[in-house]
């Protein structure tokens, strides 16, 4: 994957399909360091998986799907010299936090963080997110609980709501560019 | 989050109310996008963001777009589904957002499959 807009994606997908109903996704890059925290409130990941997730030999297996992204991502962390810590509690959910270092040659660019934001709540109206985003200097907090109950009756993937989102997004973070 | 302006709030509940009440009962066409981690990585986000970006261009009120995790079909992908009410569902194959573009002209709002691009039918 060439975006960590991409790998964030995945890893998001992997609290939804845990039945996650609330999940927090916080960025924050500076010169030094990028991090990466995502948090749900999910099934979690029973032990035996979470060990084979980290290990890179079974990256490759196709026989398991779950957890696949976390191997991708877990080798680029590797590949940076990075770190990547997964804490996971049956019943209670997962906190996965991995610390990069910014300037890594091969830490792919960011990409497209809004694509991915607009694409995980505009396809998943059910799921609270909380994204919390800072880029330098530049800070950025987006709650979908705030933005529903601005809304009201009118359903968050309502073609209205969604338009307003995408343009929220453009005004805060440089547009979802399709 | 910074608040909606009062104006942005009125304009959406004022459009959005009159489309609620428009709303046919018989339900929705729907989408599904897989995003799996072979789908993610084949593009399904910039697939799904040219179907959401064509849906709020043509303003179609009646097709709800969610997301679905692998189907164990990495080879195909991206791959959507495509139901339109009282038809049978479509999966596509390799769905570039170009041709998710051309699926939404063609079959979800003329009705007509895009055969050469259809993986199976249900
Ligand atoms: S992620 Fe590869 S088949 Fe689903």
């Amino acid at each position: 994957m060439k975006e960590i807009s991409l790998h964030i994606l995945d890893l998001v997908e992997n609290s939804i399909s845990a039945g996650a109903k609330n999940i927090l996704v916080e960025i924050m890059k500076d010169s030094k360091f990028l991090r990466i925290r995502i948090k749900d409130d999910g099934k979690g990941i029973p032990e035996e998986i979470l060990k084979e997730i980290k290990n890179p030999f079974t990256t490759t297996r196709k026989t398991r799907r779950v957890g696949l992204g976390i191997s991708l991502f877990n080798e680029i962390v590797g590949s940076c010299g990075g770190n990547l810590e997964i804490k996971s509690k049956l019943g209670e959910g997962t906190e996965l936090v991995a610390i990069l270092p910014a300037s890594h040659l091969d830490l792919p660019p960011m990409g497209n963080i809004s694509g991915t934001i607009y694409a995980l709540v505009a396809t998943c109206p059910d799921i609270d997110f909380f994204f919390k985003i800072s880029f330098d200097d530049k800070n950025f907090e987006f709650s979908t609980k705030d933005l529903k109950a601005e809304l009201g009756e009118i359903p968050i993937n309502h073609p209205q709501a969604l338009s307003f989102l995408r343009l929220y997004l453009e005004k805060n973070l440089g547009g979802i560019g399709i | 989050m910074k608040k909606l302006t009062i104006e942005e709030l009125k304009k959406i509940r004022e459009k959005a109310q009159t489309e609620i009440q428009a709303r046919s009962p018989e339900g929705k066409d729907r989408i599904v996008v897989h995003m799996g981690t072979c789908g993610i990585a084949a593009g399904a986000r910039e697939t799904l963001l040219a179907i959401l970006d064509e849906i709020e261009k043509r303003n179609l009120q009646n097709v709800i777009v969610t997301q679905a995790g692998c189907i164990g079909l990495c080879e195909y992908e991206p791959i959507i589904s495509v139901q339109k009410v009282g038809t049978p569902k479509v999966l596509y194959k390799y769905v570039t957002p170009e041709k998710a573009r051309r699926i939404i002209a063609q079959h979800v709002i003329n009705g007509q499959i895009v055969t050469e691009d259809v993986l199976s039918t249900e």
